[in-house]
C-alpha cells in the first residue's frame, strides 16, 4: 500500500502537465456555433514529454566537527567525528517531465534519486586517544527540480540550455556508527546544456551536462531515454 | 472522451497522423480528398441542424515532420442553385476564427464551416481550397460537394 501511494505521488509530482478536462455540453461543431471550443483547439499548443535516465553526480559537501554518541550493546560510546570540506559521489535515477510551451521554450519538472558515496569520516573515540578509523560512508541523495529551457533543432538533433532550481538533500551514514545519520542540504542553482536525437517520432536519447551555479565542484552528467505525446514535439 | 485532447493518452492511443491515411482516432474522413503540400484535405457535405447555410467539413492532417500553417480563412466559395447559376457565398465566422492556424507536425485536426450567401436553394457547393497550405504556391483546387452528399 505505502509503494502504491509513493508510485502516486511520484508521477504527480513529476506531471504537472497533465491535462485538465471541463465540462461543457458542446452545441455544434461548426465554427461560429461552438460553445466551449474554438476552430484549431488541439490543432497545436503545448507538447509534453518524459525523460527517464540514469545520472552520475559529484555533490560537494560541508566539513564535519561532529561528537556523537552510539549505543551498542547497552553500552553507549562517545565518537567525535570528523570530515574536511569534500565531495561526494552519486549514481542516480533521474525522471523528467517536460511541459513545451512553445517550439522553442519549455518548463520541466525533474526528481532524482540516488545512492551515495560520500568520502570517509574520521572517527576518533572520545574517552581512549587512539588512531583514526576511516571508514567508507554510503547514503541517500533526494532532489527536486523545476527548470526553464530553451531549444532548437538541427535536423535530426535538439540542442538546448536551461535553468534548474531546487532544494537537494543528502543523507549519508557509516557502519561503524549505528543509528548516526548525517545530513545535508540546500538549495541547487544549475545551468545545463543539452542534446537529444530523435530515435522516432516519439522517442529521443539525450544527454545533459549541468552544473551548479553556487559551486564549480557541483557537477552532473544525464543520459536518458525520452517519450514524447506529439509527434516530433509538434514539429522540428 | 476524446482521449487525444489529454496529452498523457495522446501517445498511448495512436493519436498521430498517418500521411495518406486520411483518418484520425475519430474514423475516416468522408468526401473528396486531396494532398496540398504537406496537408491531406478531405471535403465534405457537413450541413448541421441549428447552422445556417451550407456547412462543409473538413478533415485536415499534416503529413510533414515540422508545423504547417492551415488557413481555412483563404477558401473560396461558391454556391450553385438548381438552375444551375453560381452564387459567390462567404464564409459565417463572427468570432474571426477563420485565420491561419498552426497544426503540428504528423497530427489531424477537424473544422466545419458554414457558407452562406444569396436566400436561394443551393444543390451544391464548390470551395478552392489551393491557398490553405501558406507554405506552398498558390493555385486554385476547386472541389465540388452536392448538398445533403457525403
Amino acid at each position: 500500500m505505502m509503494a502504491r501511494h509513493v508510485v502516486a505521488f511520484v508521477v504527480f509530482a513529476a506531471s504537472p502537465a497533465i491535462a485538465g478536462h471541463r465540462r461543457c455540453h458542446e452545441a455544434s461543431a461548426v465554427v461560429g456555433y461552438q460553445r466551449c471550443s474554438r476552430l484549431g483547439a488541439g490543432w497545436s499548443g503545448p507538447t509534453l514529454a518524459w525523460e527517464l535516465g540514469g545520472a552520475m553526480l559529484r555533490v560537494p559537501l560541508d566539513a564535519i566537527d561532529r561528537r556523537v554518541d552510539v549505543t551498542s550493546d547497552g553500552a553507549t560510546s562517545a565518537y567525535h567525528v570528523v570530515s574536511p570540506t569534500e565531495s561526494g559521489a552519486a549514481a542516480a535515477a533521474r525522471l523528467r517531465n517536460l511541459y513545451g510551451l512553445t517550439e522553442h521554450m519549455y518548463l520541466a519538472s525533474e526528481l532524482t534519486l540516488g545512492r551515495l558515496k560520500a568520502p570517509s569520516l574520521a572517527i576518533q573515540p572520545v574517552a581512549r586517544e587512539v588512531m583514526s578509523l576511516d571508514d567508507t560512508t554510503t547514503g541517500w541523495l533526494f532532489a527536486g527540480m523545476l527548470a526553464v529551457g530553451a531549444r532548437s533543432s538541427i535536423g535530426p538533433v535538439v540542442l538546448g540550455t536551461e535553468l534548474a532550481f531546487g532544494p537537494r538533500l543528502v543523507t549519508f551514514s557509516n557502519d561503524r556508527l549505528p543509528g548516526v545519520l548525517f545530513g545535508q542540504g540546500g538549495p541547487v542553482l544549475e545551468a545545463r546544456a543539452h542534446a537529444s536525437a530523435w530515435l522516432s517520432m516519439h522517442w529521443t536519447t539525450s544527454v545533459m551536462l549541468a552544473t551548479s551555479l553556487f559551486a564549480r565542484n557541483d557537477v552532473s552528467i544525464t543520459f536518458a531515454i525520452g517519450l514524447h505525446a506529439f509527434p516530433y514535439d509538434g514539429g522540428r | 472522451m476524446n482521449v487525444c485532447r489529454w496529452s498523457v493518452l495522446a501517445v498511448l492511443a495512436g493519436c498521430s497522423y498517418h500521411p495518406g491515411s486520411f483518418r484520425d482516432h475519430a474514423g475516416t474522413w468522408a468526401g473528396t480528398t486531396t494532398t496540398l503540400g504537406c496537408i491531406d484535405v478531405a471535403v465534405a457535405n457537413g450541413d448541421e441542424v441549428g447552422a445556417t447555410g451550407t456547412v462543409i467539413a473538413y478533415g485536415l492532417g499534416n503529413r510533414c515532420e515540422r508545423r504547417v500553417v492551415v488557413d481555412l480563412g483563404s477558401v473560396r466559395a461558391v454556391g450553385r442553385d438548381f438552375d444551375g447559376r453560381e452564387r459567390p457565398l462567404v464564409a459565417y465566422d463572427p468570432r474571426g476564427e477563420l485565420r491561419p492556424i498552426r497544426l503540428h507536425a504528423l497530427w489531424s485536426g477537424r473544422a466545419q464551416v458554414a457558407y452562406r450567401g444569396v436566400d436561394a436553394n443551393i444543390a451544391s457547393i464548390c470551395v478552392d481550397i489551393g491557398r490553405i497550405d501558406r507554405s506552398v504556391a498558390t493555385s486554385e483546387r476547386w472541389i465540388c460537394v452536392a448538398k445533403g452528399l457525403p
